[in-house]
């Protein structure tokens, strides 16, 4: 009887770790972070923080190529994408919005796992502002299966151009078979009209700490949603207030993608 | 009327033994290309380095593509260089990542067959910032990708250089299917085939494909089981296949051209 209750409970134990490994191993570890062109790190500094939380994917917010700022002197001539990818051992993207100092700036997303395809897109810019991006990865995960990934920085000055640029996207993704992520800093807050409305087909990765700035934290800009609703399980989520490597904190949320 | 009437039933019997005809009796050899113009214009090529070993090993022993790096730094005809088997390992810095770092251009990975810690794969490295990255997956069996460039021939021509590896008869079918009507768009394949495997490709696109032209480049070695294939439409030709050799590692150097 003894020998037949230990194995119930070496049974029961065996199941469960099966359970659990079986979460582990479906869950991603997504990042956002808005780097600042570099202005307060160097990009080692940045790859090393990246490296230590090992995500899986991130998307990266305000990245130069190749110029020459005066505010970012030691980044000059630095392909930031490049590096980040070399120092972190990911893949890396990396799509221009604009020219800018004698190259260009943009965003990016470093992957752990192959691209399959990646495609720039323009944003609405209804009323002539900054050029705004996104980038748009098809990753194929360990599984075999495909995760769209989206990086984006939106319109930071006009609403009615967010708006817009949320629109956009949201037709956009209509178009996507696989489940997408987008991730990046929106520029608007949790309570603003095009987060709450422009995102209610989502699913938010996210909690409502603030990302911005690292020197005073008062507002909530930076995000990771899941789309459709129901293709993403939140796990946990988290805003990285000791990490003063930009203006932004780096925000990382672990999800389970649901096929 | 009599005339109309009678007019009408040859038309209609015309029509009923067409359509009886037994269609295995109707002979269809294929397509053939046209034999592409005699003279080569110089000012419509474009130049793409194809780094492989045509087997099944690695192409990067160790960090041993300083030289290539040199090379990349010191040329700028070639448009693309693509690495075949530049294979990479999940969270490690993966070769043609560090070939970009330190060439300071744009890499990009074409996996051919992926596990859950290494891939196998081919590298491709650019000189310009790309906004297209196009792939083709099919499952685990078949990857075809690569990007949009523009060429410096006589008139700037945009070209997709892409690559795939195809060492099982099923991916010709596949990669078929998945090309379509795309090479329309001058989506040039360069990739490698497993050399017993050529006849059968060829035979195969004869047969599901038309508007283009497949050249192989097959090296004489018994430890070198793949070759080299380029499909272009049929606006362009494979002209020539260099063996080459930078710090030890053989390179193609394919010339493709452009015919307007």
């Amino acid at each position: 009887m003894k020998i037949f209750k230990t194995l119930l409970i070496l049974i029961f134990f065996c199941s469960f770790s099966n359970i659990l490994f079986a979460q582990s191993s479906d869950t991603l570890k997504l990042m956002t972070y808005n780097l600042r062109f570099g202005e307060l790190a160097t990009l080692e500094e940045i790859a090393t923080y990246i490296k230590g939380e090992a995500p899986d994917i991130v998307a990266l917010q305000e990245c130069d190529w190749k110029t020459n700022r005066e505010r970012a002197p030691h980044q000059a001539g630095k392909a930031f994408v490049n590096e980040l990818a070399y120092n972190t051992g990911l893949f890396g993207l990396y799509g221009k919005a604009i020219n800018y100092k004698n190259g260009y700036y943009g965003v990016g997303i470093l992957s752990k796992y192959p691209i399959v395809k990646c495609e720039r897109v323009f944003l609405p810019n209804p009323d002539p502002k900054e050029q705004r991006v996104i980038l748009i990865a098809e990753i194929e995960m360990p599984d075999l299966s495909t995760l769209t990934f989206i990086c984006t920085h939106l319109e930071v000055n006009s609403t009615e151009d967010r708006k817009a640029q949320i629109r956009f996207i949201n037709q956009k993704v209509k178009e996507i078979k696989t489940p997408v992520v987008l991730a990046g800093d929106f520029n608007a807050t949790p309570h603003d009209e095009e987060i709450k409305n422009g995102f209610a087909n989502w699913t938010n990765a996210t909690d409502t700490t603030f990302t911005f700035s690292t020197m005073k934290p008062e507002i909530k800009i930076d995000y990771i949603y899941g789309y459709p609703k129901n293709s993403m399980k939140v796990i946990s989520t988290k805003v990285d207030t000791n990490c003063k490597l930009s203006d932004h904190f780096p925000v990382c949320s672990k999800v389970i993608i649901q096929k | 009327m009599k005339t109309l009437k009678n007019l009408l039933y040859i038309l209609f019997s015309a029509c009923i033994l067409i359509s009886c005809e037994d269609p295995n009796t109707t002979e269809h050899n294929g397509y053939e290309a046209p034999e592409p113009p005699a003279t080569v214009v110089d000012g419509n090529l474009l130049t793409v380095e194809y780094y492989s070993r045509l087997n099944e090993e690695n192409l990067f022993q160790t960090e041993d593509y300083n030289a290539i790096i040199s090379h990349i730094a010191a040329t700028s005809k070639p448009l693309a260089f693509f690495f075949d088997r530049s294979d990479a390992t999940i969270g490690q810095t993966s070769p043609v990542v560090n070939m970009a770092w330190k060439a300071k251009m744009k890499s990009f990975f074409v996996q051919n067959e992926t596990g859950q810690l290494y891939i196998q794969g081919t590298g491709i490295i650019v000189r310009p910032l790309i906004p297209v990255f196009d792939g083709i997956h099919r499952s685990d069996s078949l990857f075809l990708a690569g990007c949009t460039l523009m060429a410096p021939c006589n008139q700037p021509v945009t070209v997709v250089l892409s690559t795939c590896k195809i060492s099982e008869i099923y991916q010709h079918a596949q990669i078929a299917e998945a090309l379509g009507d795309s090479l329309k768009t001058n989506k040039i394949v360069i990739g490698t085939i497993a050399t017993d495997q050529k006849e059968s490709f060829k035979e195969y696109l004869k047969y599901h494909m038309t508007g283009f032209r497949l050249a192989f480049h097959t090296v004489s070695d018994i430890e070198k089981t793949y070759s080299l294939f380029i499909l272009t439409p049929v606006n362009f030709v494979s002209r020539d296949i260099q063996e080459l050799s930078i710090g030890g590692i053989p390179m193609y150097q394919c010339k493709i051209e452009y015919l307007n």
